[in-house]
């Protein structure tokens, strides 16, 4: 099966993942202040049309994306995550995104 | 094949040398192709002696096409010197063949509420006492990532790759949401999700698993 598809095919491309999380997130979010009644959707907005962006590649890839949008406030935020997959065919890309009263962080993992 | 054609030569040149020998001495009884025997096992620098082992050894060997009855042993030495060589060698990278499994075996797939308790308590027990530091929480971040991953690990669940992603920040009274949508195959993969509150700080683990068929 892998000998039939090219490996440029199969590659996950770190720059186009880039793009399309910052398009979403920009997309969505644009310049808009934390309203704690739309953050939900906000978020669902942005997961979804990253994943739609992603299937449009048609990489044999299954992916997750994770968005996280918090309250300028001052407090801190740490993220850090951790695979047990396969390095030579899987990765990962995380953007994040900094507006001007809502830090938001988008990670894709593929795999 | 190849095995066989070098196993085969080997024989041969190992029955060449016999009967060079025996042409030598003129008693060619069986007991003087002993010593022959032994040299041959000194050259490759092997421990193994030429008895109960060797027949071990023969039993998981290929059939070969003996060249003499008289001969067994020889070859049977010759075998065992084969297979030494090999081993010195460096190892033969193992292609894997598909196994054409597309789902997981019964019992085996990726619980849920098995990975929530665990994670849930291996959290606590590293967070309860901890306040939230800038300099620290980075670190202790990555290391408790690393912890869960090791402990969704433990858990065995075979075929199975795993994501996990842990978020944590200072509770300072402002608002968070966290989302997360995946696309795969929702018959075999699942996710656990863990949030973890105290005074000064908060986690938030997120736990994906996916077969790999």
């Amino acid at each position: 099966m892998d000998d039939l598809q090219s490996a440029e095919e199969t590659a996950f491309i770190v720059d186009e993942i880039s793009n399309i999380i910052k398009e979403s997130v920009e997309g969505v979010i644009g310049g808009n202040a934390y309203q704690h009644n739309k953050v939900n959707q906000w978020t669902s907005n942005v997961v979804e049309q990253c994943l739609n962006q992603l299937t449009k590649l048609g990489k044999p890839f299954k992916y997750i994306v994770t968005c996280v949008i918090m309250q300028k406030n001052g407090a801190g935020l740490h993220t850090a995550s951790s695979c047990f997959w396969d390095n030579t065919t899987d990765g990962e890309m995380s953007q994040f995104a900094h507006f001007p009263n809502m830090p938001s962080s988008a990670v894709v993992h593929a795999d | 094949m190849a095995a066989e054609q070098n196993t085969d030569s080997l024989s041969v040149k190992a029955l060449k040398d016999h009967t060079d020998r025996t042409e030598a001495s003129p008693s060619g009884n069986r007991t003087s192709f002993r010593p022959r025997a032994a040299s041959i096992i000194s050259e490759s620098g092997s421990v193994a002696s030429g008895g109960p082992n060797v027949k071990g050894d023969l039993r998981k060997m290929t059939t070969q096409k003996m060249v003499m009855t008289g001969l067994r042993k020889m070859s049977i030495v010759a075998k065992d010197v084969l297979t030494k060589r090999r081993m010195s060698k460096p190892a033969i990278q193992l292609q894997y063949e598909n196994t054409y499994k597309m789902h997981p075996d019964d019992g085996t797939k990726f619980a849920s509420y098995r990975v929530e308790e665990a994670v849930r308590g291996e959290l606590e027990k590293h967070l309860e006492d901890m306040k939230y530091d800038p300099t620290k929480t980075a670190r202790l971040t990555k290391q408790i990532c690393d912890k869960i991953l090791d402990k969704v690990k433990d858990l065995n669940f075979p075929r199975y790759k795993f994501v996990v992603h842990v978020t944590m920040g200072q509770n300072g009274n402002q608002g968070m949401v966290e989302a997360s949508r995946c696309i795969w195959d929702d018959k075999t993969d699942n996710y656990a999700c863990i949030t973890y509150k105290n005074a000064s700080l908060f986690a938030i683990a997120c736990i994906y698993g996916m077969y790999f068929e």
